[in-house]
């Protein structure tokens, strides 16, 4: 991916809503805006509510600007220019903690909004992204007037994308990113009702907004199917008018009052995870724990980095190393509770700049949605000038089974400088992992390795790690 | 937000028609539930607020105005 001008272009993952259109050149963040949609932002940026939200940090901060020459945006009438994301991460590569608190700052968006005339008309998860761990609301033009009796639109996305979603990992223990990453939509309310059916309807919030409205989904839906089966041909019959029912401000506000009740108070046990821990269990005696931090420092301080990636970053405790040399930190495990630790120590930190997320290398997040474009893969997003590689190499070799070579033909695609760290098949995390295997990882040998990634990166340092079991080393690509 | 804390208006409106406008369709079954819920919530929403306002009378504070202002100061 290159950072050269390559003028404006369309956002592959920005079409739904006809009004407005974001593009980028990979530095400015540029949204078209139509006549009536400008209209819209020009009495919404005058409001007090936003303009709060935009001093809090709660919605991502936004200017009018010039036309850009760029032909591609033309057919607009106005353009807002916004604050760049630092790196565009998605709802299923976050922790509960996350999702959570993504939740809350779109419920209370719209809590806020309300009592000034306006609302939201829709609740997408994707609409909320991160500045570090922060989240950030990124659709202004999702701010509407509230028409007089209107019932909140985006209810049904709030319940599908963050409500059932946090509801089936509290109450079931059931992960849900892996409902998110294959439905983009969310969970829908009938789905949602069969996995949280029996006792955990009793549960809170469950019967009113997981029960009764997959109930009412079903019924309503019927209908529909009845209507359609009358409008033949022949029919005289015409479509009938959507008769909604009012709701009044206190509806509003006593629903998302009641949905903020129950997001604040769903919660997963603190169960024990083998990296979790990292920071006190890890298999390092003090004084290569000290060696290894001193050579990530060293290198990572080098010069300043616009994005690292901590790949297999554990409870982050060299993302910690490498954040305050950095512009961003991408910091990504496949161990939830090491993620979620890792969120809930930052919030209580000061430090803005490392972004967690839950990835599982093996099988990273893939270009998706409509045309394959519309969530793009977490590998095509940017590109990062340093990437952290430490005792990760085994845990893709045999747990994941990916041969040493992919990996590094993988790593070198990036472009970028490693700091990884070797771990022979000698290492007793690695007798441990092998204990029920047949050892097919021959591959796992130093002087095989350094043959190997010589032919795609030169070695700057080296140096033994655990009695020479492990060996770290900087990278730089040939 | 002096209208919010009429009953009358929650129990007497919620049976006038009102369309949708939305490039999402909010789901006839979802706004169905949204309204069955809502008219509870506004029960509680308003009850609450009076109760807020008595108890601000006593404890000299102005929690019901400082939670309307920032929700995310409401506790659990």
């Amino acid at each position: 991916m290159s950072r050269e001008y390559s003028g404006l272009r369309a956002d592959r993952g920005s079409f739904r809503d006809r009004g407005n259109r974001i593009y980028t050149d990979g530095a400015r963040i540029v949204r078209g805006l139509d006549a009536s949609v400008h209209e819209a932002y020009r009495e919404l940026s005058h409001t007090r509510f936003f303009q709060d939200l935009i001093g809090e940090g709660k919605v991502v901060a936004t200017t009018l600007m010039d036309r850009p020459p760029d032909k591609a945006l033309e057919a607009w009438d106005s353009f807002l220019q916004h604050e760049k994301i630092p790196f565009i991460s998605y709802p299923y590569e976050w922790s509960f903690g996350m999702l959570k608190d993504a939740a809350l700052l779109q419920l209370e968006l719209i809590e806020r909004a309300i009592p000034e005339g306006w609302t939201q008309q829709d609740a997408s998860a994707y609409n909320v992204q991160w500045q570090g761990n922060k989240p950030v609301f990124i659709d202004v033009p999702s701010f509407v007037i509230q028409q007089d009796g209107a019932p909140w639109v985006g209810y049904r996305q709030f319940c599908m994308m963050f409500l059932y979603p946090l509801m089936l990992q509290a109450y079931r223990g059931l992960p849900f990113r892996q409902f998110l990453r294959s439905q983009l939509e969310g969970i829908e309310p009938i789905h949602a009702d069969l996995l949280l059916n029996g006792f955990n309807r009793f549960k809170k919030g469950v019967l009113g907004h997981v029960y009764l409205h997959a109930k009412m989904q079903r019924r309503y839906d019927g209908a529909e199917l009845k209507e359609a089966r009358t409008l033949t041909e022949y029919s005289t019959q015409a479509v009938k008018k959507k008769a909604v029912v009012k709701h009044t401000r206190a509806m509003l506000l006593g629903t998302l009052e009641g949905l903020s009740r129950i997001v604040r108070q769903l919660t997963i046990p603190n169960t024990q995870s083998v990296w979790a821990e990292y920071d006190r269990d890890h298999s390092y005696a003090d004084a290569s724990f000290t060696l290894k931090r001193n050579f990530v420092e060293k290198h990572a301080s080098g010069r300043r980095r616009k994005l690292v990636w901590d790949l297999g970053c554990n409870t982050g405790t060299f993302s910690k190393i490498c954040a305050p040399y950095s512009d961003y930190v991408v910091a990504a495990d496949g161990d939830e509770n090491a993620i979620e630790r890792l969120y809930q120590s930052l919030k209580c930190s000061n430090i803005d700049n490392i972004l967690p997320l839950v990835l599982d290398l093996g099988n990273l997040s893939p270009n998706q949605g409509w045309h394959g474009l519309e969530r793009k893969a977490f590998d095509a997003r940017d590109q990062p000038d340093l990437i952290l590689c430490l005792a990760l190499i085994h845990h893709i070799v045999i747990s994941a089974n990916i041969p040493l070579g992919e990996f590094i033909a993988w790593l070198r695609e990036k472009n970028a400088d490693v700091i990884l760290e070797f771990v022979s098949t000698e290492d007793d995390m690695v007798q441990m992992m092998l204990r029920n295997r047949i050892n097919q990882y021959a591959e796992l040998d130093e002087h095989r390795f350094e043959k190997l990634v010589t032919d795609s990166f030169s070695i700057v340092e080296r140096k033994p790690l655990k009695g020479g079991h492990r060996t770290l080393y900087f990278l730089k690509p040939a | 937000m002096k209208h919010t804390l009429t009953t009358a208006c929650l129990l007497t409106a919620a049976l006038a028609p009102a369309t949708v406008h939305a490039y999402i369709d909010p789901g006839t079954g979802s706004v169905v539930t949204t309204a069955i819920l809502g008219f509870f919530a506004a029960i509680g929403f308003t009850l609450r607020r009076y109760y807020y306002r008595i108890k601000d009378v006593f404890t000299g504070e102005n929690r019901a105005a400082k939670e309307s202002a920032d929700p995310s100061t409401r506790e659990s």
